[in-house]
């Protein structure tokens, strides 16, 4: 009779600390678009969460189960998709993408936590590829616009991303870069806000900085090795990094923690090979920033570098170690 | 990748009760005695009903030559039998004694460790005396042989460590009796044969330092770490290969020895945030657990009881289980503490603090999904259950739990599926 | 490999042709011969002229491994496959490019010899037809192929409807088109979905449900 064992003592969070800490980034990424874009993002934002946690209820009364949404992931999905569309994306489209995250990404393979495929790269993939139109025009920053819900007059501008894959120059300065004054995406455009959100995630253990580094390292590795501009080699390197979801990519799918590897050496490895794909979508994909595809076809293979990373670290620390 | 950095950051201090001296539990009325331990240790009753008994007669004899008589605690009178489930021994015949006198165990002012005694002799003594080891429950004259037998064990550890924020009856009882308890180890020492002596004692907090200042340094291995779980607990030049004993063990048998009284009470400590006064507790083996929790007054209703330390211990709702050998740490928590529990996030933190280096969350995942024939490579058999992984899981998962019956199910698989 | 639930050992001619073609279609219960579908099946014609390529080669060669398929050698029995449908799909090529329609003969001219190839023949004929009675292996390879082809051909209708607005191309008032990237990606997730679909309803006989499901409940509900 072997007596049951409670630890009564729990020194770790909850997933909802996990939730609520990127939901903070979102938070703060949305009110700085506010301040370029005006109140459009702010509203995309909203009802796209709002989608994600209906269709999340929907489904769960559907299969006859507990609601789930009680543990904030479905908010993250929705708020990271919508961090991932243009201001100007109709409603639609953006709920579109939300419901279909929910609905064919996670909820058939069984709700939070049993998810294979990132359900936010797959509600964006199914975006990019029925309405590209929609999720790839992006305004111009500097025209001071007040966007709300008509987005007639708006001129469609050409994010640098698409520009480095047209095979042209882009003549962005670093620090228009950094601040977001540029045509892209309504959360992946700040890099100063996602760096720091990335620091704060880190500090707060949410995220591990196992699949980040390698990650950013292959990309810039091979952004130096095949450069996409003429002209200046660490300008064409940092405008590779800094343009599209790369870097938004690498933050907040890259460290998810259901569908990416769970032991620090498989996430390690998982870094290289996801940068490796990123960097293949850029070059010979379709579309201008393949990060959304790259992330789908590296989250089935986690379990599999998950194990592999596992038996080769631990037969090292038995064999050479000795720590066990 | 460093294990050393392994394991949960943990505040070791102990509370009130460890700041506090020993108390004896003042008015004993009822002790329930176990007549047989089930299949561990069969015994035949030797006592009926409306006998009366005097601490330290025998209750019961055992079938297996190699195990101890049940002792009586108390002095008093049979008042009738009773069954009861205790979790951590199963079922039980216990007799009901109604308890009119309980002499708690002294010691000499100045003790002194006793000469020319023999290991057989000490052997005999730690037999007569029903000695039970309070780390892990078993014999202590059955660890000894065990011990004597093999001969390759170079160091005798006496575990005073208790890793974790509550349990502190270890630590009272060093302080108190310190020089008994290092005889007694120096005399279990003796009877299996094992040339070295150490006591183990955790000194990342002040009080474990004082106490470490008391004793010679070569007697003590005194760790610092402030992590949990201390898997350092012995001394670099003996790693791997020392036997543990209890401080509580060690120092009934110094009493065995140099009395021949046997060992009849324990040590435990109560404490919680339901309790008012928590205390390191001085009991009767048989004494109710109710007992125990009034003489050191509950004032809010417990929402949460635990046997054993907060990270180990089992909760129990019936409160009139019996204290017996092998109990040291009683909790009382006005809170439940009963937080929802999710399906696996995948964040990785059990793996992470595991000392062991094992992946508890594959484990459960093999083991929930049915999938047995995979479990042998992850060696869950490798598991100590130190629990840091169900403590720091986000989504409040029985982790230790499963990878301990994952571990015991291998090989037993059809017999598992026999008994749905 | 998936092996079929049914017991095939008796004669059983229409239960056999049954399970092959809905309780374990081999598009949707074995995942076998997704690519056509995916990639060739774009319209309802062209679902049509692969179903009746697959019924022509699968029949005479489960017909034909049935008999005599238990006394040749383990490793003669791809080479025999391939070079059967080989043979038959040429004829097949040949009759539709010159007797039935060019224009389709176009359309799917890489599609039909690559059915030569295709995992169904390795499949239903080496696990199945080889081992079972020749009756049952013409009913397994009706089956088979009608399962196939309700599968294509649904798929191919919902397919010409969105993006060409016609059936059997003639046109049909609806509006919607879709681009030219979505279509494979929205058919692989509708046969996703189509697989559920028959998870729920074909095996509903079964009394125990999805483990996932009931795992999922349990342990929710056992904390509280």
């Amino acid at each position: 009779m072997e007596p049951i064992i409670t630890p009564s003592l729990r020194v770790g969070r909850s997933v909802i600390s996990y939730s609520f800490d990127v939901l903070l980034i979102i938070a703060c990424l949305t009110v700085y678009s506010y301040v370029i874009y005006g109140l459009r993002p702010v509203l995309l934002t909203l009802i796209t969460i709002g989608t994600a946690m209906l269709c999340e209820a929907i489904a769960c009364l559907l299969s006859r189960r507990r609601l789930t949404f009680g543990d904030g992931t479905a908010l993250v999905t929705g708020g990271l998709i919508a961090m991932m569309m243009s201001p100007i994306t109709p409603v639609w489209a953006a709920m579109a993408a939300a419901a279909f995250a929910i609905w064919v990404a996670k909820m058939p393979f069984g709700g939070s936590g049993r998810n294979i495929f990132n359900p936010a790269a797959a509600g964006v993939a199914f975006a990019t590829f029925c309405f590209p139109r929609s999720v790839l025009t992006y305004p111009n920053p500097d025209q001071g616009l007040r966007l709300l819900w008509d987005t007639t007059a708006v001129i469609p501008q050409e994010s640098v991303a698409s520009v480095l894959k047209s095979g042209g120059a882009s003549f962005e300065t670093p620090m228009n870069m950094l601040f977001g004054n540029t045509p892209g995406a309504i959360g992946a455009t700040t890099i100063l806000v996602l760096l720091a959100g990335l620091i704060y995630l880190a500090c707060r253990r949410t995220v591990s900085l196992h699949a980040f580094i390698p990650y950013v390292l292959t990309c810039a590795v091979i952004a130096l090795v095949f450069p996409r501009t003429g002209g200046n080699l660490l300008n064409g390197v940092f405008l590779e990094l800094t343009s599209g979801l790369l870097l938004f990519g690498g933050i907040f799918m890259l460290n998810d923690p259901t569908t990416t590897p769970h032991h620090a050496s498989g996430r390690v490895i998982f870094g290289i090979l996801t940068g490796i794909a990123v960097m293949l979508m850029r070059h010979f994909g379709r579309f201008e920033d393949g990060v959304c595809f790259a992330i789908l076809l590296m989250n089935p293979l986690s379990s599999v570098i998950d194990r592999a990373a596992w038996q080769v670290s631990h037969f090292v620390e038995k064999r050479w170690l000795h720590r066990v | 990748m460093n294990s050393a950095k392994r394991g949960i950051p943990m505040l070791l201090d102990k509370g009130v009760a460890a700041a506090k001296p020993i108390v004896v539990l003042g008015d004993v009325k009822r002790v329930y005695l176990p007549l047989s331990y089930g299949d561990q240790r069969r015994c035949r009753p030797v006592v009926k009903d409306f006998d009366t008994v005097m601490a330290g007669s025998v209750l019961a004899e055992p079938i297996d030559l190699d195990d101890v008589p049940l002792i009586s605690s108390v002095t008093g009178v049979v008042a009738g039998m009773s069954e009861m489930f205790h979790p951590l021994y199963g079922q039980l015949t216990c007799s009901a004694i109604d308890a009119m006198l309980f002499e708690s165990p002294t010691d000499p002012v100045t003790p002194t460790m006793p000469e020319d005694v023999d290991a057989d002799t000490i052997m005999k003594c730690c037999k007569q005396a029903g000695i039970v080891d309070e780390l892990d429950g078993v014999q202590l004259h059955l660890k000894l042989a065990d011990w004597a037998a093999t001969g390759t064990t170079p160091c005798l550890i006496a575990d005073a460590t208790e890793p974790e924020p509550f349990q502190s009856s270890a630590y009272a009882v060093l302080r108190a009796h310190s020089k008994p308890v290092q005889f007694g180890l120096r005399l279990a020492a003796l009877a299996a044969g094992i040339p070295a002596t150490r006591i183990a004692l955790q000194t990342s907090y002040s009080r474990g330092r004082k106490l470490a200042e008391r004793f010679d340094p070569n007697d003590i291995h005194s760790i610092r770490r402030r992590r949990y779980p201390l898997f350092d607990k012995e001394p670099a030049e003996y790693r791997g290969q020392c036997g543990f004993i209890g401080v509580q063990a060690c120092l009934a048998l110094y009493r065995a020895v140099t009395d021949g009284t046997p060992q009849t009470s324990t040590v435990i400590t109560v404490t919680g945030d339901a309790i008012d006064e928590p205390r390191n507790l001085l009991v009767p083996f048989g004494t109710p657990i109710e007992a125990a929790l009034q003489a050191c007054g509950v004032d809010k209703t417990v929402g949460l009881l635990l046997l054993g330390d907060a990270l180990s211990g089992v909760e129990i709702t019936d409160r009139s289980l019996p204290i017996l050998p092998g109990m040291t740490c009683l909790l009382a928590f006005s809170d439940p503490i009963k937080k929802r529990m999710r399906s696996c996030i995948g964040c990785g933190q059990c793996a992470a603090v595991c000392h062991k280096g094992l992946l508890p969350y594959e484990i459960a995942r093999r083991y929930e999904n049915l999938q047995y024939e995979r479990l042998s490579a992850l060696e869950p058999q490798e598991c100590d259950a130190c629990a840091a992984c169900s403590a720091v899981c986000p989504a409040h998962r029985p982790l230790v739990q499963t990878v301990q019956q994952a571990a015991h199910s291998m090989g037993t698989i059809f017999v598992d599926w026999g008994d749905e | 490999m998936y092996k079929p639930t049914a017991s095939h050992t008796g004669w059983k001619f229409g239960q056999i042709f049954l399970d092959s073609a809905i309780r374990d279609n081999i598009v949707l219960a074995q995942a076998i011969g997704i690519c056509p579908i995916i990639l060739a099946g774009t319209d309802l014609k062209s679902g049509v002229v692969l179903t009746v390529c697959t019924l022509l080669v699968l029949l005479p060669v489960s017909f034909l491994m049935s008999l005599i398929g238990n006394r040749l050698p383990n490793w003669l029995h791809p080479v025999i496959y391939t070079l059967s449908a080989s043979i038959l799909l040429t004829g097949a090529a040949f009759v539709l490019d010159n007797f039935i329609s060019t224009t389709l003969y176009a359309q799917l001219h890489l599609f039909i010899p690559l059915m030569a190839v295709n995992t169904i023949f390795t499949y239903r004929v080496g696990g199945f037809s080889i081992g079972n009675r020749p009756a049952a292996a013409i009913a397994d390879a009706l089956g088979s192929s009608f399962g196939f082809g309700l599968v294509i051909c649904l798929v191919g209708l919902l397919r010409e409807l969105l993006r060409a607005n016609t059936i059997w191309g003639v046109p049909v008032p609806i509006e919607l088109t879709l681009t030219e990237a979505a279509e494979p990606f929205l058919a692989f997730i509708l046969l996703g979905f189509m697989a559920a679909a028959l998870q729920v309803h074909a095996h509903r006989k079964k009394d125990d449900a999805d483990p996932a499901f009931i795992v999922s409940d349990e342990e929710v509900d056992a904390r509280d």
